[in-house]
């Protein structure tokens, strides 16, 4: 019974804050300054008024703003996200047709980053000496190198010194290969940017669960074990380690949202076509569906994640009862 | 060693690099000697030659000397983006937190509306409305961090508000203003310079990571930038983006070093202590 | 002559006379084999255009794919001389007002319709000249359009007007299929997914952020070609992608600003690859430092000789694009008809910028700087970014302190438009006739505030006006060349706004490849001769 208030409470906020979401983003996209009729015409057609009149129409751009707005509000309770001035092809199938090459790379980076994070911060939680020294340096370097410097030395090192996996793109152009050849081609190109993506959080994962184990050793329950004889294992295992898991993945639920900004970069210096690249591209070209329908998609997830989170750690933590 | 040893240690070593990189960044460019900007007619050279110890990059401007100016604008960035965040995401939180009701409700969802949009993409996005800039970074910077500031202060200040003393303040007639300056503001501070810290790095993050997309200030050597420059070259010239990232890196790491110290010192529950089965 | 002597004499001469007939013989079949038919080429297509009609879309990418399936009625030689395509003929009335284009006979749309004048006269005057505004710089100035025959066009201009016969090339009038569009929307209409030409290769499939495939046509009017089976354009949006493509053999061939020219050496030292800066001349495009003529100090001349003076052209020639430009020396191409070499020249002399500003009352302060202005760059890729900061790095030494502003196209568009800058670079191409595309940026009917791409630095003289207008409308060739040469002349002595660079893109292909660059639209032509080598 809790479980349904608490879902449709969320489904009523969800659509609250797409709402606002999406109006904010109009209104920040909108002043961005340059014309996009201007730049669809390039250099024949913006020196000529009458055509850029003619775009404008087309795109609905001669519209006052307000107008401009609720069109698209209206749009939008129809699943219409509008039509792309650059490629000239419903919004709505540009995304659907990128978004899997993004979850393509951070999905994975996600679960390898929370599942060896977790494992790496369990056992370094009791680690001493040089052990743990080489933990705190190797998760302090990933933690601050910047992610497409990150990239780059990866690439060239597995990419042009040693040939092991492609340097960029999802797949090699013109090779015509059965299915399960076209899925191994982009898994090989997928090594590198999910490894790339993985380190940062590794990482941080890592770090927060290993001094989230020091916590809960700390706990009342974890003491009176301890005062009842059990063994350090059983201890570790039963009470420590799942009391510790919850930290790490409230704060990866936190997160969701910067791995999606994240992809912009990765997918920016891999050449990899999927949307976090395609919301950049929109941008400079003044590309205004495409880039507000990614806004309010990539929005959507980020809150669907946060339930997700919110309903999992509820799941593990029993002294939380989901609530409205 | 134990465990708040290592912090100690870490502490140190991070205030030390990061004293180092500002004196770097002020004394630099004048006991270099070369500009960041000159053009030279020898492209292309690497590393320890004669007259570049960096190499150059594929205008012949000295690498050395991007390095330099790069550390004056990853330092100004980091310092002035995280005071801006501190600044509004204390406001913020502590009117939220202190008056609660309405105002809490309100800013809460425009804290929710900021931290919905992934920071990135909104940074790039303020970035491109108004023109690329030093300036322009920093406030979008600014506007995309402030929302952690302002729900740890309003965490904070809604616990504190409760305490005794604070309810004695309250009911004695002291203005509002003045008590959320004199007696709540200063056992926040503690969680927001750990908080700020954080951010700090973020920031640092961040500015090299716009600049590397195209989006930096076009009038300032950044550390991202150089990066960025040199893409095309990584084949055939490692130097021009290596060293700029190693840059980055070594500063960032200063930062967090700093910032885990700080949180070992101002809330040691939080210390990467010894494992005690 | 002893008897032995004179019987090896002429055995001799026997045997070298056999030898040179017999090597006539073998030399002549040579050179008559017939390029071998069949094979594919793949080229880098980047950025992906949303539609390859090129009726609708005159782009870049759109002309590299459009002009194989559609043909125009001329092409031109590298020279810019007209030649026949659709066109196979050609006359224009000595006073020239009436143009006569024979068509050729016997051509028939990719579906199996026929092709006739109607279809041409529809291309031009009713499709064209409401998409395409170079098409109606030419359509503007016709009055009256004929079909005698199903194979004869006859225009009629409202004043004669040279450079009217330039302007036939596809991708200005591609000649577009009457009954697929008459009567409908032609933006909508659904024809453009799979566009209908008469070129010699017809489309087949477009596999969307992949490739477009383009396979022979069997029936093109050019008996023998197209010499290749496919044309396929891969898509690949990286830079670094497409370089790699190109070494490693997946594509055939780049051109244009597929590659970034700081990677042109590398191509150049592959024995497989030949790097050609031929194939740009239609086009002919001059890259300047703009420099707003409003904005002081830019309103005095010795100023903007300053800057010409103080701007190493040769390292930005070899350094910025390695090649890939040479100096530009005034508002018309070194390639574009009626160029002028004999102009006032401004070699790189520092002393003498600065004796400029200082004549002109512009001290250096104490700081060194005697004026400041801004930059706004292009946004059109990292070299001119490059270019930029040269730029900047040598206007300081002269003292003019300058601020770089970064922004993207939309912005950069708009603020050009509406002279919301002190000095951008900007690069424009000139079409192959000074009055289509040089005219444009130096008269003054053309300061069209809002309108990007017009006479925006805001430079007015009647008597380059009226010079401009008279060698627009003369007919005589030798008096049109005196015309615009004392234009030139003019407008390199007042530096409305300091030319820096021809730009000449980079072809690079597969050298197994023949006949790829033969005209003057280089790769964007119809590939017809194109045959891969033995």
């Amino acid at each position: 019974m809790h479980l349904i208030r608490f879902l449709t409470y969320q489904c009523f906020r969800l659509a609250v804050v797409v709402l606002g979401v999406a109006m904010l983003n109009f209104l920040l996209i909108h002043s961005a300054p340059g014309d996009p009729a201007m730049v669809l015409a390039g250099e024949s057609g913006a020196a000529d008024p009458k055509f850029l009149e003619q775009l404008r129409r087309d795109f609905g751009l001669d519209q006052p703003l307000y107008m401009q707005l609720l069109h698209y509000l209206g749009n939008i309770a129809r699943f219409d996200l509008g039509y792309s001035y650059r490629q000239n092809l419903p919004v709505l199938a540009l995304i659907a047709d990128r978004l899997p090459a993004t979850l393509f790379l951070t999905v994975p980076a996600f679960l390898i980053s929370l599942g060896l994070g977790i494992y790496w911060g369990r056992h370094a939680a009791g680690r001493r000496g040089w052990r743990l020294g080489a933990f705190t340096a190797v998760t302090a370097v990933f933690n601050a190198a910047p992610v497409f410097w990150m990239a780059l030395i990866l690439v060239m090192v597995f990419s042009y010194w040693h040939g092991w996996f492609p340097a960029f793109g999802i797949r090699t152009p013109g090779a015509t290969q059965s299915l399960a050849g076209q899925a191994a081609d982009i898994a090989r190109h997928a090594v590198l940017p999910i490894v790339t993506m993985s380190l940062f959080y590794l990482a941080v994962y890592a770090r927060l669960m290993r001094s989230s184990m020091i916590e809960a050793m700390d706990l009342d329950f974890v003491r009176t074990a301890r005062a009842k004889g059990a063994s350090r294992q059983r201890i570790v295992r039963r009470h420590v380690a799942p009391n510790a898991i919850l930290p790490v993945v409230a704060m990866a639920g936190m997160q969701a949202g910067q791995l999606i900004g994240g992809s912009v970069v990765i997918e920016t210096v891999f050449a990899w076509p999927g949307i976090g690249r395609l919301a950049f591209d929109s941008l400079l070209q003044r590309d205004y569906p495409v880039l507000m329908g990614i806004l309010l998609v990539s929005s959507v997830v980020v809150i669907v994640i946060n339930v997700l989170t919110d309903l999992v750690v509820g799941y593990l933590d029993p002294r939380i009862e989901i609530v409205t | 060693m134990s465990g708040r040893g290592n912090l100690a240690v870490g502490l140190q070593a991070g205030l030390a690099i990061m004293v180092l990189l500002a004196l770097l960044a002020v004394f630099g460019p004048s006991l270099y000697g070369v500009g960041a900007w000159t053009s030279t007619s020898s492209p292309f050279l690497p590393p320890l030659s004669a007259d570049a110890w960096l190499g150059t990059d594929l205008l012949g401007r000295d690498v050395m000397a991007g390095i330099i100016e790069g550390a004056r604008v990853s330092l100004f960035v980091g310092a002035v983006a995280t005071l801006g965040a501190v600044v509004i995401g204390g406001i913020v939180g502590l009117v939220a937190g202190y008056f609660r009701g309405a105002a809490d409700t309100l800013l809460m969802a425009v804290t929710e509306f900021f931290q919905t949009i992934p920071s990135f993409i909104l940074a790039v996005l303020l970035v491109s409305i108004f023109n690329p800039s030093l300036q322009s970074i920093v406030i979008a910077i600014a506007l995309v961090s402030w929302p952690q500031v302002a729900r740890v202060v309003r965490t904070q200040t809604l616990s504190l508000r409760e305490r005794e003393f604070v309810m004695a303040a309250r009911l004695s007639g002291k203005p509002v203003w003045k008590v959320i300056v004199v007696d709540i503001v200063p056992h926040v501070l503690s969680s927001v310079l750990i908080v700020a810290s954080v951010i700090v790095a973020n920031a640092i993050l961040t500015e090299s990571a716009l600049s590397f997309l195209g989006l930096g200030d076009p009038n300032v050597m950044s550390w991202g930038y150089m990066v960025g420059a040199s893409r095309s070259v990584v084949r055939i010239a490692w130097w021009m983006s290596v060293f700029p990232g190693l840059a980055i890196l070594v500063t960032v790491l200063a930062v967090n070093l700093v910032s885990d110290g700080l949180a070992g010192y101002l809330d040691p529950r939080a210390a990467g202590g010894e494992a005690r089965p | 002559m002893s008897v032995t002597s004179r019987r090896t004499f002429l055995t001799g001469l026997f045997a070298g006379m056999t030898a040179l007939v017999a090597g006539h013989f073998m030399a002549v079949p040579a050179a008559a084999q017939e390029p071998t038919r069949g094979g594919r080429i793949s080229i880098a297509l980047s950025p992906e255009p949303p539609v390859v009609m090129l009726g609708v879309n005159s782009s870049g990418p759109a002309q590299l794919v459009g002009g194989k399936i559609y043909d125009g009625l001329l092409t031109y030689s590298q020279s810019l001389d007209p030649m026949p395509r659709l066109a196979k003929s050609w006359e224009v009335s000595p006073d020239g007002l009436r143009y006569t284009f024979n068509l050729e006979e016997d051509v028939n749309w990719h579906d199996g319709a026929p092709m006739t004048a109607a279809d041409v006269v529809f291309s031009l005057r009713d499709f064209l000249s409401e998409t395409n505004p170079r098409a109606r710089t030419l359509s503007s100035r016709i009055t009256s359009y004929e079909t005698p025959d199903d194979h004869t066009v006859v225009l009629t201009l409202s004043e004669p007007f040279p450079a009217f016969i330039r302007g036939f090339d596809v991708s200005t009038v591609p000649i577009l299929p009457k009954h697929i569009y008459e009567g409908t929307d032609f933006r909508a209409n659904p024809a453009n997914e799979r566009p209908i030409g008469t070129g010699p290769f017809k489309f087949e499939e477009w596999r969307k952020g992949e490739y477009i495939r383009l396979v022979r046509n069997e029936d093109y009017w050019n008996e023998g070609k197209p010499y290749l089976d496919e044309v396929v354009f891969r898509i690949i949006p990286d830079a670094a992608s497409r370089l790699a493509a190109l070494e490693s053999g997946e594509i055939d061939l780049a051109s244009n600003y597929d590659i970034d020219p700081v990677h042109t050496p590398i191509l150049q030292q592959n024995p497989e690859l030949e790097v050609t800066n031929e194939g740009y001349e239609f086009l002919g495009h001059i890259s300047w430092l703009e420099l707003n003529n409003r904005v002081k100090p830019l309103d005095d001349v010795r100023f903007r000789q300053a800057i010409m003076h103080a701007i190493d052209r040769d390292f930005l020639a070899q350094r910025v694009w390695f090649g890939n430009a040479i100096p530009a020396t005034g508002p018309v191409a070194s390639v574009t008809k009626y160029y002028e070499p004999d102009v006032a020249s401004y070699p790189l002399d520092l002393d003498k910028a600065k004796a400029l500003l200082d004549e002109m009352g512009l001290a250096p302060g104490t700081d060194g700087v005697r004026a400041r202005l801004r930059l706004m760059q292009l946004p059109n890729g990292e070299v001119w970014t490059r270019m930029a900061e040269f730029i900047r790095e040598s206007l300081s030494k002269i003292g003019v302190e300058v601020q770089l502003e970064s922004v993207d196209s939309g912005t950069w568009v708009q603020r050009v438009g509406n002279w919301d800058y002190d000095m951008t670079i900007n690069v424009l191409g000139q079409y192959a006739d000074p009055a289509m595309g040089v005219a444009r940026s130096y008269i003054s009917s053309n300061i069209r505030q809002g309108v990007p791409f017009t006479n925006t630095e805001g430079y007015s003289n009647p008597k380059v006006d009226e010079l401009f207008a008279k060698a627009a409308s003369t007919n005589d060739e030798s008096e049109r060349a005196e015309l615009y040469s004392q234009v030139q002349k003019i407008l390199v002595d007042e530096v409305p706004v300091a030319w820096l660079l021809q730009v000449r893109f980079p072809t690079v292909y597969n050298k197994k490849f023949a006949n790829v660059v033969t005209s003057a639209i280089g790769v964007v032509d119809n590939f017809d001769s194109v045959y891969i080598r033995d």
